[in-house]
């Protein structure tokens, strides 16, 4: 009898102690280097452009920082989640990330973390951002160095338990941080929504704890915030023209000519200032979904 | 393979457990008839600036009178935005985001900056319609990206 309950406790414990391990080694950063990466010299004005297709900007201008624009953050983002703030990521030293390198700035864009090794809630689209190429980071980081500092403290999250456990966001990542494209075409029209314009990333509805659904892809979603919803851009949905799309990217006219309006306005602020080659990059990957 | 779609379960059990709390709004379809005149007044907007939109993309042909006209009603239009907003009124149908009556001034600044706008611009020839559409626009999305869902 005394043997039995031995063993029994010996098999419960060794079960913990799996998972405990199990759950270390999922939920831990990773750790990398960016030393063997085969980069030219970062290009600025590459970055420039990166920095636009990316969108950096419309989530983290600040309404409170008096130059507009300069990445100081604050705006708030409320999901079932929680409400998430955006924080400051301009070159300030005290509040920003005016003390990071290249390899810091890596790990944030390419693999969702802090230079602490904590893990970045997805409302940071890093799982988009993971897909852009290593010399279009660089070239972004070299972009960065061009912009000023603003002194204005990061908000704080307010997410709830459990969800405000960054360690438990490895387990998220395991399930939905890949390198892989959705579009089996991989050319630059993939590259242009799916890594750079992050559209998936509102456009698409997501599961009960916030990944993406992919058989879902670009059907529309709710809207975080609980009103209303982000419409699908899915062309058996929008029924637009390659012509209207490109329209619509670049001046943000809808065909009925309503004009653009919320989180999408600043996004087409942006698209606006691409080439129209990419623009109609953009369109053609769109209406390429309604061919599966 | 195996491991990731056991522990996803996993995770979506304990996940879906978490938030069975959450209650679900349903938006009722009520109908406040502020909101209904102001849906209107934006709408007329949009049709006016279609008749320029589609001018511009030779679907109908370059009138100048015609041209003016729109951008007249949308200038006046755009004068009786913040009378049509004054009061605030909510609706589950209406985009409009509550910020406006917070910030009521500048939202009426925006307005009647557009109105100005299209009061002052002429548009004589097919040359002069992208620019005047995207002043239009410009003073659309200027206050839509901060006061429309």
């Amino acid at each position: 009898m005394r043997l039995k309950a031995i063993l029994t406790f010996s098999a419960i414990g060794l079960l913990v102690g799996a998972a405990l391990i199990l759950y270390i080694n999922i939920t831990a950063s990773k750790s990398f280097s960016v030393d063997g990466l085969v980069l030219n010299e970062a290009d600025p004005i590459n970055g420039s452009y990166v920095y636009l297709a990316a969108g950096c900007n419309s989530c983290h201008i600040s309404e409170e920082d008096p130059k507009k624009g300069y990445l100081a953050g604050g705006q708030k983002f409320e999901t079932n989640f929680g409400t998430f703030v955006a924080p400051n990521i301009s070159n300030s030293n005290l509040y920003g990330i005016g003390n990071w390198d290249f390899k810091d700035f890596y790990g944030a864009v390419k693999l969702g973390q802090n230079p602490e090794g904590n893990h970045y809630f997805p409302a940071f689209p890093f799982t988009s951002y993971s897909r852009m190429t290593d010399q279009d980071v660089a070239d972004l980081w070299g972009f960065w160095q061009t912009l000023p500092s603003v002194d204005l403290p990061s908000g704080k999250h307010e997410v709830s338990f459990p969800f405000n456990i960054r360690r438990n966001l490895g387990i998220w990542k395991t399930l939905y941080l890949q390198d892989s494209f959705m579009d089996e075409k991989n050319d630059r029209a993939t590259y242009l929504v799916e890594a750079l314009g992050h559209c998936a990333e509102c456009h698409t509805p997501r599961d009960a704890i916030g990944g993406l659904k992919s058989s879902q892809w670009m059907h529309g979603a709710k809207n975080p915030s609980g009103k209303g919803t982000v419409p699908s851009i899915h062309p058996k949905d929008l029924g637009w023209s390659r012509e209207e799309i490109v329209e619509y990217l670049s001046s943000g006219f809808t065909p009925n000519f309503d004009v653009v309006g919320g989180a999408m306005a600043s996004v087409i602020e942006n698209t606006s200032k691409l080439e129209l080659s990419d623009r109609i990059l953009i369109s053609d990957y769109l209406l390429r979904l309604g061919d599966k | 393979m195996f491991k990731k779609i056991n522990l996803k379960r996993f995770v979506l059990t304990f996940a879906l457990l978490a938030l069975s709390a959450t209650i679900l709004l349903a938006h009722s379809g009520t109908k406040d008839p502020l909101v209904i005149k102001r849906m209107e007044l934006m709408t007329s907007m949009a049709e006016n600036t279609k008749v320029l939109g589609q001018m511009m993309k030779k679907k109908i042909a370059f009138d100048s009178e015609l041209a003016t006209r729109a951008l007249r009603e949308i200038a006046k239009l755009s004068k009786a935005t913040p009378a049509a907003f004054k009061v605030a009124a909510s609706d589950p149908k209406s985009e409009a985001k509550s910020i406006i009556w917070d910030e009521f001034d500048y939202f009426t600044d925006l307005a009647v900056q557009l109105g100005d706008s299209a009061t002052s611009t002429t548009i004589k020839n097919y040359e002069e319609l992208r620019p005047a559409l995207m002043k239009v626009a410009a003073g659309c999305k200027a206050c839509h990206s901060k006061y429309r869902e």
